[in-house]
């Protein structure tokens, strides 16, 4: 297979380093807990058991893939090489759907949870996030192409502040943008902050600061001054 | 830690990392920072390039291998390799981070409005984040387990009783309970965008007969509707002024469109059996019309005589006879207004060569051709250089759009965008298909 450029592998990677850029609020475990799962299960804070649904926004259009009409739960596989979203059976790992395919869906990366209930997904290679009902029915872009400057989007979350976060890998930002409208607000970490050299995914930690890993500097970053609440 | 590339916090108080370079999962304290253990050892199980992991609700860790195109499963507390448990199947490819889909549960009673008895047999039925089933028991209960987060509406009928609908949020692990009070109708006053349609004769069989309003469901697609999303962003703006509805010598059955900028073509066309509801009731004018449903439009709306391939043969691979679409993609195929997709497309979507992908959303550009083809319009170049800045004239449908827009088909977005990519709604279909078949 061929080698991607973010995610090269085989490079001399040697130093392991979990590099907490500031500790200090870190040893106040006693800030704000992070969302509970509700299922029993623990995946991260931010993808799991979303606040409590908000008005939804209405599309504008939509699609209907190649969506389901079970009730199955299914695992949901971003698919960076054939542009796809596949659906597997949670229970058995069973191939069930063509989750979801075209209408601007180029290299995913990443899928998540808004507190909408609709599931997001970061497009690498589009530069843009789209935006699915539960049940696969797609609602149209949520981040458009060049938005922001957002250049190879991978890890997204929404934060406690209820706005979006979103990894601009080959720019080596953070950008944030509206939680409930997709207008671009800022670069909420600016380029190579900290060292922030190709970043993948990105999570809001228990203490509600954001942490992101930075591929090429073999580091989860933290920002003692990118708390949000 | 080399080159990592998906974590998570977990509810145990630790941060997972995938170490895309050295195949393991690590594990750190997710309050210090420190290095706990490597969880899953390089390589256990054959992990190539750990792209994304997540506790599935087992609460066991599933990792994607994203240079080994499959997803491994480990016991969540030990960290040992339990099995494949999606092989290299041919669709994943360069898997990212895995995301399971969440549930909740939807329950209520149907009663009745006047006496307050329990109704049994009532058919419940969801449309709007995934469409599902149930009917009431012998107390009135009805009960939707692993139904997937989102906004619903639920309509719940039963012969003779008006059916009833209402909009749930179903949220994560929680119970939403919708009841519903159904008024007889031989204890109301009808009107007739209420009066149910084809109700079924037998209160017991569930599922409404409505069949011949009815997409048939014999897709494996949601159909979503929306009826309470009326305004905000509709996109009134895309075809062009009401038309005088012709025939509409039959009452309208759609309780959803009463309010439509487009009630005319939809009425007028739901006469002539050119556009059927999503159930008995219920239109979806802000569902997207998808290709397979736009075949069957067209064709019928212009009349054109069903012809299929000789013997029962198929010209798709996704549009097998008994498919709801079947006559009308092959009518549409044979009189040179519908074509598939390329091998490169069919193959990207993980369908066989040639494929018509019909449950994909028809677009802007796609439809006007096909309007424009059907209904035999000369075509027409502006002198004046193109009319959208985004038609420009090397566009696939360039000449299309303008000799629809020359006809009053079709409008821009604004004056200066077509919007030609963008997915077309069930009213604008109508709409724009009515104006085709209306418009010299």
């Amino acid at each position: 297979m061929q080698i991607h450029n973010f995610l090269r592998k085989g490079a001399v990677a040697v130093v392991i380093a979990f590099l907490l850029i500031t500790t200090a609020l870190l040893s106040s475990p006693s800030q704000a807990a992070p969302a509970v799962p509700t299922l029993g299960h623990s995946e991260g804070s931010s993808r799991t058991a979303p606040p409590p649904p908000r008005a939804i926004n209405r599309p504008t259009s939509g699609s209907l893939p190649n969506a389901p009409l079970t009730s199955s739960l299914q695992m949901l596989i971003p698919n960076y090489m054939n542009n796809t979203i596949q659906g597997y059976d949670a229970d058995t790992g069973a191939h069930v759907s063509i989750w979801a395919s075209g209408n601007g869906l180029y290299g995913p990366l990443d899928a998540i949870y808004g507190p909408d209930g609709n599931i997001y997904a970061s497009c690498h290679n589009g530069g843009d996030v789209l935006r699915y009902t539960n049940g696969g029915i797609f609602l149209g872009a949520f981040v458009r192409p060049g938005d922001g400057n957002l250049n190879g989007p991978f890890g997204m979350a929404f934060g406690p502040d209820g706005n979006f976060y979103v990894t601009s890998q080959n720019s080596n930002q953070v950008m944030r943008f509206n939680g409930q409208t997709g207008a671009f607000i800022d670069v909420f970490v600016t380029a190579g902050s900290g060292g922030l050299n190709y970043p993948t995914d990105l999570h809001f930690g228990p203490d509600n600061n954001l942490y992101v890993t930075s591929q090429d500097s073999n580091q989860v970053l933290q920002w003692s001054d990118r708390a949000v609440h | 830690m080399s080159h990592p590339a998906g974590f998570f916090f977990a509810a145990d108080g630790k941060l997972y990392v995938t170490s895309y370079n050295t195949d393991q999962v690590l594990r750190y304290d997710a309050h210090s920072g420190q290095f706990i253990d490597v969880f899953v050892t390089g390589g256990l199980g054959g992990l190539d390039g750990p792209d994304g992991a997540t506790f599935g609700p087992d609460g066991n860790l599933y990792v994607t291998s994203a240079d080994n195109n499959d997803v491994l499963r480990y016991n969540g507390q030990t960290g040992q390799f339990i099995d494949v448990f999606v092989p290299q199947d041919g669709y994943l490819s360069y898997p990212g981070v895995p995301l399971f889909q969440l549930a909740g549960t939807l329950a209520g009673t149907v009663r009745d409005a006047n006496t307050g008895q329990p109704l049994v047999g009532a058919s419940i039925i969801t449309t709007g984040t995934t469409q599902l089933t149930a009917n009431t028991d012998s107390t009135g209960a009805y009960t939707l387990t692993s139904a997937l987060i989102g906004s619903y509406t639920v309509t719940a009928s039963l012969a003779g009783y008006i059916p009833m609908s209402a909009t749930v949020i179903v949220s994560a692990g929680n119970l939403t309970v919708q009841d519903f009070s159904l008024v007889s109708t031989s204890a109301s006053t009808p009107t007739p965008s209420t009066t149910p349609i084809g109700t079924p004769t037998e209160s017991s069989t569930g599922t409404p007969a409505s069949t011949d309003t009815a997409i048939p469901m014999a897709t494996s697609t949601s159909t979503p509707i929306n009826p309470a999303t009326n305004t905000p962003g509709l996109p009134t703006s895309t075809p062009t002024e009401q038309p005088t509805p012709s025939p509409t010598d039959c009452p309208n059955p759609f309780v959803d469109i009463q309010d439509n900028t487009f009630y005319g073509a939809i009425h007028a066309l739901s006469c002539r059996r050119v556009v059927r509801g999503l159930d008995a009731s219920h239109y979806g004018p802000s569902a997207t019309s998808t290709r397979g449903q736009f075949a069957r439009v067209v064709v019928k709306g212009f009349g054109l005589p069903i012809t299929t391939p000789s013997g029962g043969g198929q010209s798709f691979t996704d549009v097998p006879p008994g498919y709801f679409a079947y006559n009308y993609v092959e009518t549409g195929y044979a009189a040179g207004i519908l074509s598939g997709y390329d091998q490169n497309s069919c193959q990207a979507v993980g369908a066989n060569y040639p494929c018509y992908l019909p449950n994909r959303a028809i677009t802007r550009a796609e439809l006007t051709k096909l309007v424009v083809k059907t209904a035999g319009y000369p075509r027409i170049t502006p002198t004046t250089g193109a009319t959208f800045v985004d038609v420009t004239s090397t566009y696939f449908a360039y000449i299309y759009i303008e000799t629809a827009y020359a006809h009053g088909i079709i409008n821009g977005v604004d004056s200066t965008h077509f919007a030609p990519g963008r997915s077309i709604r069930r009213d604008e279909m109508a709409q724009i298909v009515f104006k085709g078949m209306t418009t010299p």
